[in-house]
Parts: structure tokens; sequence; C-alpha cells
């Protein structure tokens, strides 16, 4: 039997990763839902995040965290708009299954070159001297906490950027009919482009915070995007809320389900998840944007 | 002339005598190796082709004629694998039948998984296919009596016995491996050829251009994608249970690694989705460059890898021989 | 009279909160051309959907040929001797005219007997009819609209439909390929004698070529009969006033006698 302290523990911690889940979800969710595009690119530009502030704030350049968090989001622009030129400027509006193989190309190419720099042995980013708070028994870093809350404050932001600003106007504008907002003046490529750079850029900005809190390789992005799809699948395409409340769904499921089958069979209750929602619901819980 | 005649009859067809043509240099190699060991690394290469051969073959049904991006087919070639292991070492059934039962298995799985992903379109069915894979994957990583994630290795003692054209044991597995596997790849060209050549390849690809026309023009097209998914499984379960044994080991991370899966599909696009010739040609050309770029370019070769998918998909979208099927349709007859 | 090879009986369908078809009861005489006209948004294309076996409806029946057809998958319907062209071409691009129509041979109500040199030639008599004979090689994504739309007619026929369902196949066609078509369906009528049921916004041509008019507003039946009556009839001038261009066209069709 499970005691409620045990399972209030899990609870908060399956929340606290939930978050982090929905955050490195939410690139791909926008890129999916405004040029109908499943970027599997996305878990390298994770990875890329990861060692990037790997490189940002441990060798060869040692600023400090923030910094490094804050530096490697900014990169994703540049890099989301030169992976748009390269891998999907050109298949948009094709078949589906172009846009899968050459972001699935991009992705490889990102992965071989983290490879071949780093190898496959797991990193840490190490930050001595951490502070940590204590809830219902369990310790979590302030790096943590403040991990959580930037991803909650940016999906907070992304929702706003996207239903109140000129860009989100032209994305939607794009989203309901391509021709039809060209026609009304949007720049449908420029604007496609910041969105995928926005997309990789959030990418960037999960891989770095995460890469603050868990060991990685330049495989670990892998994992997240595979989870990234059951959650973008739950939440609905395009929309930050339901990215958020995807992952903390996920993050609980695998949390509390791990009390109850061997932890290293949680994964699959994801995928089963995705699998039935799928099957019974294709348009997501929380309906599209 | 009856509908199945004509079928039987096509085989005169220039691109089914390629693909013929193609079968006899296999196991020419194999007999040659037999007599010539400076053979066994021409045999061992196409071995490799011929793996990922199978799978083209078997995503050709379901991508190339049907349309419907099985990302994660892989899954057939990892399930083949492992319920033929299990049989010849924990059973100790013989590999023949430890193949049937294997293809079996792998169609059954594809019946099962059919009916709750079938129904998605598009870019939903490759994600339901990746994440059934992952599922799957995940189970045998986790499920101690056939391993977990250490796999199955087949004990010596399970081939000791084993004799085929003089040789015995480890040896002879080897040869009839190779052997083995190019029959089961003779019989995947001979699935598709006539898959493609019949009223249901017909019905297949009216499902790929326009399900829904399709349906209203009188095809069943639930049942006709369910049993196009069933065909496409049995050429990589198939391939999966003779690697396996060829190797002596499984492992659930290479047996359901997805690379494998979209090896395939960028075989079957660079050849012509949905054509013979080009799933052949598509299939033996990525091989041989793959086995030019590891060997060239150890360390860079996902880099390559990546660089020729996209280069491959943006500029040559329709494929080799589909895009001459396109530019001249007067060759469709003979280049199919 | 001849006999009823079409009855649609008291059928609803709804989508959410709004009703499509409100109860709509009509019968197809063997043999005729009945144009089935309404303002856009009268529930043609349901109804089209609902005989097809696309739509599964909420309260009604339909019977083909005496036989209860309601709730049959469209590949069911279709191989009874109901083909359908659809209001925005749904041709298989990939495939060359030939194959298009050779693939309606085989899934016709009687396919399966076809060999392939038999169903090949069975479908360039289809394409002799519509006139695209001489494109047959051609890959049916490089036809222009007209011809696209005459595949799908093609496609249709050469099921060996007794009844034929053909929604909008005027629409986006220039005048002289408007008479071109009309008079290939005609021709269909003569040779064929295919029992049709047309959805057009083309008033004129629908109300030349149709033996009998069945007009639908909002969901229901709102008038029946020959074109004449059916023009004459105010309530449906009524119904189309609601479509500026359409009610003119009505009005014009009245000043020039019918």
């Amino acid at each position: 039997m499970v005691s409620p302290e045990l399972l209030g523990a899990t609870v908060i911690n399956g929340l606290l990763l939930g978050v982090l889940y929905g955050l490195a979800a939410l690139g791909l969710s926008l890129i999916w839902g405004i040029m109908k595009v499943v970027n599997l690119s996305h878990g390298a530009t994770i990875s890329l995040g990861m060692f990037l502030t790997y490189m940002l704030v441990v060798t060869p350049m040692k600023l400090p965290l923030w910094a490094g968090v804050v530096l490697a989001t900014l990169l994703g622009v540049p890099l989301g708009i030169l992976f748009y030129t390269a891998a999907v400027h050109k298949v948009l509006g094709g078949p589906e299954l172009s846009s899968l193989l050459t972001t699935f190309g991009l992705g490889l190419v990102v992965r071989g070159l983290l490879e071949e720099k780093y190898g496959g042995a797991a990193r840490t980013i190490y930050t001595p001297g951490e502070k940590t708070v204590r809830i219902l028994g369990i310790s979590y870093s302030y790096v943590q906490l403040a991990a959580v809350a930037i991803a909650v404050a940016t999906t907070l932001a992304v929702y706003v950027l996207v239903y109140r600003t000129w860009f989100g106007r032209a994305v939607r504008a794009i989203i309901m009919d391509k021709e039809a907002a060209a026609l009304m003046g949007v720049d449908t490529t420029r604007i496609l482009a910041l969105s995928f750079a926005l997309g990789a850029s959030l990418a960037m900005l999960s891989g770095s915070l995460i890469s603050l809190i868990y060991a990685f390789t330049p495989l670990t992005g892998l994992t997240f995007e595979l989870y990234s799809f059951v959650i973008v699948v739950l939440g609905g395409l395009g929309s930050p809320v339901g990215s958020l409340l995807g992952g903390v769904i996920v993050g609980l499921a695998e949390q509390v389900s791990a009390l109850y089958i061997p932890v290293a069979l949680s994964p699959m209750v994801a995928f089963i998840i995705l699998v039935a929602v799928l099957a019974l619901r294709p348009t997501g819980i929380f309906g599209g944007m | 002339m009856g509908r199945l005649a004509e079928t039987l009859a096509t085989v005169k067809n220039p691109s089914a005598l390629a693909g013929l043509g193609l079968a006899a240099l296999f196991y020419l190699v194999g007999l040659l190796a037999v007599r010539d060991p400076g053979y066994a690394y021409y045999r061992e290469t196409i071995a490799t082709a011929l793996v990922l051969l199978n799978m083209a073959l078997g995503l050709n049904i379901i991508l190339g004629m049907t349309g419907y991006v099985s990302f994660g087919h892989v899954v057939f070639f990892g399930i083949g694998g492992y319920v033929a292991m299990a049989l010849l070492e924990y059973r100790g059934w013989n590999i023949y039948v430890a193949m049937l039962v294997a293809a079996a298995a792998g169609a059954a799985l594809a019946l099962v998984l059919g009916t709750i992903v079938l129904r998605l379109r598009g870019a939903y069915f490759a994600i339901a296919t990746i994440g059934l894979n992952e599922a799957i994957r995940v189970f045998f990583e986790n499920y101690q009596p056939l391993g977990g994630a250490n796999g199955i290795e087949l004990s010596v003692s399970r081939v000791a016995n084993l004799r085929f054209m003089g040789y015995q044991g480890l040896a002879a597995k080897l040869h009839l491996s190779y052997m083995l596997l190019a029959t089961v790849t003779l019989v995947a060209m001979a699935m598709n050829w006539f898959i493609l050549k019949s009223r249901f390849g017909l019905g297949l690809l009216a499902i790929r251009e326009d399900e829904d026309a399709a349906e209203s023009m009188g095809v069943d097209t639930w049942r006709y994608k369910t049993l196009a998914y069933m065909l496409s499984a049995i050429p990589p379960a198939l391939a999966g249970a003779v690697f396996a044994w060829k190797n002596g080991s499984i492992y659930p991370h290479t047996a359901f690694s997805l690379t494998l899966s979209i090896e395939g599909i960028i075989a079957v696009m660079l050849g012509g989705a949905g054509t013979f010739l080009g799933t052949l040609l598509g299939a033996l050309t990525y091989s041989g460059v793959k086995t030019y770029l590891l060997t060239s370019f150890p360390h860079l070769h996902l880099v390559l890898f990546g660089i020729a998918i996209m280069a491959i998909v943006e500029f040559l979208p329709e494929g080799v021989v589909g895009w001459i099927r396109i530019r001249y349709t007067h060759l469709r007859r003979i280049l199919e | 009279m001849a006999s009823t090879i079409l009855r649609v009986e008291d059928v609803v369908k709804r989508f959410g909160g709004i009703t499509a078809l409100k109860g709509v009861t009509m019968e197809v005489y063997e043999g005729e051309i009945l144009g089935l006209i309404g303002p856009n948004g009268a529930g043609k294309t349901t109804l089209f959907n609902v005989i097809t076996g696309v739509y599964k409806p909420d309260r009604g029946k339909v019977y083909f040929k005496g036989k209860d057809i309601t709730g049959l998958p469209p590949h069911k319907i279709a191989r009874l001797g109901v083909a359908r062209t659809f209001q925005i071409v749904k041709p298989f691009k990939g495939l060359t005219v030939l194959e298009n129509v050779t693939a309606a041979v085989f899934y016709g109500p009687r396919g399966d007997e076809y060999s392939f040199k038999a169903a090949e030639e069975k479908a360039m008599e289809v394409l002799r009819l519509v006139g695209l004979e001489d494109h047959a090689d051609t890959l049916a994504t490089r036809l222009n609209v007209a011809m696209k739309k005459r595949l799908e007619l093609a496609r249709a026929l050469a099921q060996d439909p007794e009844l034929l369902l053909l929604d909008e196949a005027l629409a986006g066609l220039n005048p002289r390929e408007v008479s071109a078509m009309l008079e290939i369906i005609r021709k269909v009528r003569e040779e064929r004698r295919v029992t049709m049921i047309m959805v057009e916004h083309v008033m004129h041509a629908v109300m030349n070529v149709s033996d009998r008019i069945v007009v639908l507003h909002l969901g229901e039946k709102i008038a029946e009969g020959s074109p004449e009556a059916v023009a004459r009839d105010p309530r449906v001038v009524e119904a189309y006033l609601g479509d500026p261009e359409l009610a003119l066209r009505f009005v014009r069709r009245l000043g020039g006698g019918a």
C-alpha cells in the first residue's frame, strides 16, 4: 500500500517534471500546429540546447548559469532559421512524409555532430554549493525550482505571443488560409521561418534547463521528443496551455505509475496514452488552437 | 484469359525479369562463397543489403502502394526476430519452423495494431506507429522471461549439429542463413510484384491516391489496408528471424531501432514509392552508399546520411524510377 | 410511370447542433434525370453523402431498388450499383487516366469478373464516351479542370452504375465546356439508360437537362416537379432570394419563358 506522504511527494515530483516535459513539447506543438510539420529534429535540437549550455557554462566557457540559458535560447533563433531553410521550406505543403524525412535527416546531422564531438558518455552540469528546499521529505534544488518557474512563465509568454500580438495574428491567419494571408500582405515565408525559429529556440531553452538538472547524452533529447508526441497529441496542436497540461499529465502518469509498476516500464504508459488518445480522439483532449 | 493467369503471366515483364535476375545473383554469390571463401566478403555485404531490402519491400506495400507512412515498421522486424529466437533457444525448434511462426506473428501483430492505428491518417498514423514501436521495445527491455535488456543469445549447442553444403556448426549457420535470406527476399519480391499486378494492388493504389474516392468507388478500404498492413509485416518479420539467427543474438534496442524503418522508407523513396524496380534499386543503392560512408567516414556517417536524406527528399521526391515513370508515361509498362 | 429505383424516406441528419436534413423524403424513377437544387447550405451534398453511405442518417431510411441500404458502408453501396462524382474532383492523381478508369471497372458491381484485358478495353470504351481516349496514358494530375471533371464522370460510369449521383459536374467549367459536358450526360442517358441525380448550381443547365427537379432549402424539400413548375413555384423563388445572384438567374429564366 502506498502511503499518503509518498503519494503526495510523487505527485509533486510528477508536477515539476511534467512542467519541463510540457516546455520540451511546446516547440514541437507550435511548429506542428502552425505549419503542419512534425519536426523530427526536435529531439536533436533539445540535445543541442543541452550541449550548448555545457559549452557555455562548463567548458570551454565558464559563464554564469543564467547567461548560459539565455544565450542558448537566443542562439536557437538563427539556428532555427537555418534549419527552416535547409529542411522545411522546400517541402512545405507537400506530402507529410517529406517533412517527416527532411527533419529527421536534419536531426541526424545535429546528432551526428554532437556524437562526433562528445561521444556517447553522459555529462552533467555541476552546480556547486546548491541550496535546496524540502517538500514532503524530498529535496529540490533552487535551480530545479527556477527551471520549473521559467518553464511556466515561458509557456504563458508564448500564449500571449500567439493570442495577443501581430505575430500571433499573422500566424493564425496562415493557419487558416495561407494564400489568403499572403494576399492580405502577410509575409508568409518570414512568419513561417520565425515560427520555426521560435520552436527551435523553445527546444533549446528546454534542453538548456534540463541540462542543469539531469545528466544528458546526444540521445537524451530524443526521449523528450518521443514524450513530446504524447504531450502534443494530448494537448492539441499549437496550444501552449495544452502543452503544459499535457506535460503535467504525462509527468504525473509516469511518476505515479512508477509506484505500482517497475519504473523502467513507465515510458510504456506514456506511449499507451499516446496511441489510446490518437485512436479515440485524434484532435487532442484540449482541442486545437 | 482469367485475371489470375494474366497476373502470373506478367513475370515476363522486364522489371520482373530484372528482379529474378537479381535473386539469381544473390543465390550465385552464396554458392560461390561455398567454393571460394574469397566471396565471403561479398556475401556478407549482400546479406546486410538484403535485410534492408526486405524492410523496404514490406514498406513498399503499406507505404509505397497504400500510402500509409509506417514509421515504426521495424516493430515487425523486431517481433519476427524475438519470436524466432525464443522458439530456437527456449523450445529448441528448427529455424524453418521458427521463421514460419515469426512471419505469422508479424502478420498477427499487424492485424492487432492495424485495428488501432489504421483509422488514423497522415502524420498521426506515422506518430502512432512510432509510439507503438517504442511501447513494444520498452516491453521487451523489461520482460525478463525473454532476457529483458540483455536480449536472447543463442547457445552454441543449438547450432552445433547443423550441417549445410559441407559446412558444420557456426560456419554452416552463416551459409544457411544467407541462403535463407536470399529465399526470403525472393518471396518478398514475388509478393510485391504480384500484389502490384493484381486487382488488389490497383485497389491499394486507389487508396493511396484518394481513400474517400476509393471507398466510394467500391473498394473495401478498411479490409484492404488491414490486409496490406499484414502482408507488409511479413518480409521484415522473416528477415528479422533470419538476421537474429545469423547473429546468434537479439537485443531490444537494436531489434526495434527506428533507424531501420527510416532507412527502409528512404530506400523506397529513393527508387520510387509503389514501384517494384524502384524499391530494389533504392534499397541496394542505399545499402551500398551506406557501406561506403561507414567505412570511409566512420565518424561523420550520421551527418552525411542526414544530408543525403534531405537532398533526396528535397530534390528527387518521386525517386529515380518514379521520376522516369512520371515524365515518360509510355515507359510505365516496362518500368514497374 | 417507370418504377422507383431510389427511395429516400424521412431522412434526418444532424451535425452537432445543426440539422442539415430535416426529414427529407423523395423518390427517383428508373431512367430519369433528377435535378437536385437549392441555395447553399440546403443539404444537397449531405443528402448525397447519406445516400452513398458516407454519413449514417440519424433517422429515416434509404432504399435502392427496394433494398434497405441505410447505414451500409460506401463501398457496399457502390458495389450495388450506385456511383457518384465529387464536387471537388478526386482523381487518383499519380495514376494515368486509363489506370484511374480501369480501377473503377474492377470495383463495379460485376468488377470481379473482368480480366485485365477486358477491364482495360471497357475503360477505353468509357474514355471514348467522355472524349478522353487520347489522354489514356496521361497522368491524371496533368489534366485541366474540365478534363478532370470528365475523368471523374468516366470513373463513375466505368463502375456500370444503375444510379449515378453527379455533384456539381458542371461547376468551374466555361460555357463551352458546360455544353460539351451536357452533351456527354445526354449521351450517357441515351446509350446506357443510367438514372441520374444532378446537384447543380448552373441553373439553366440543370433546368434543360432534368426531367424533374427537387428543391431543398435549409434541409427540407420545398418543391418537386417539372422544371417549369418548379421555376414558377413562389416558395422556390423566395428560397433563392437569400442568394441574390441565383435569384437573378431565376428571374431571368422566368422572364425568358419556360
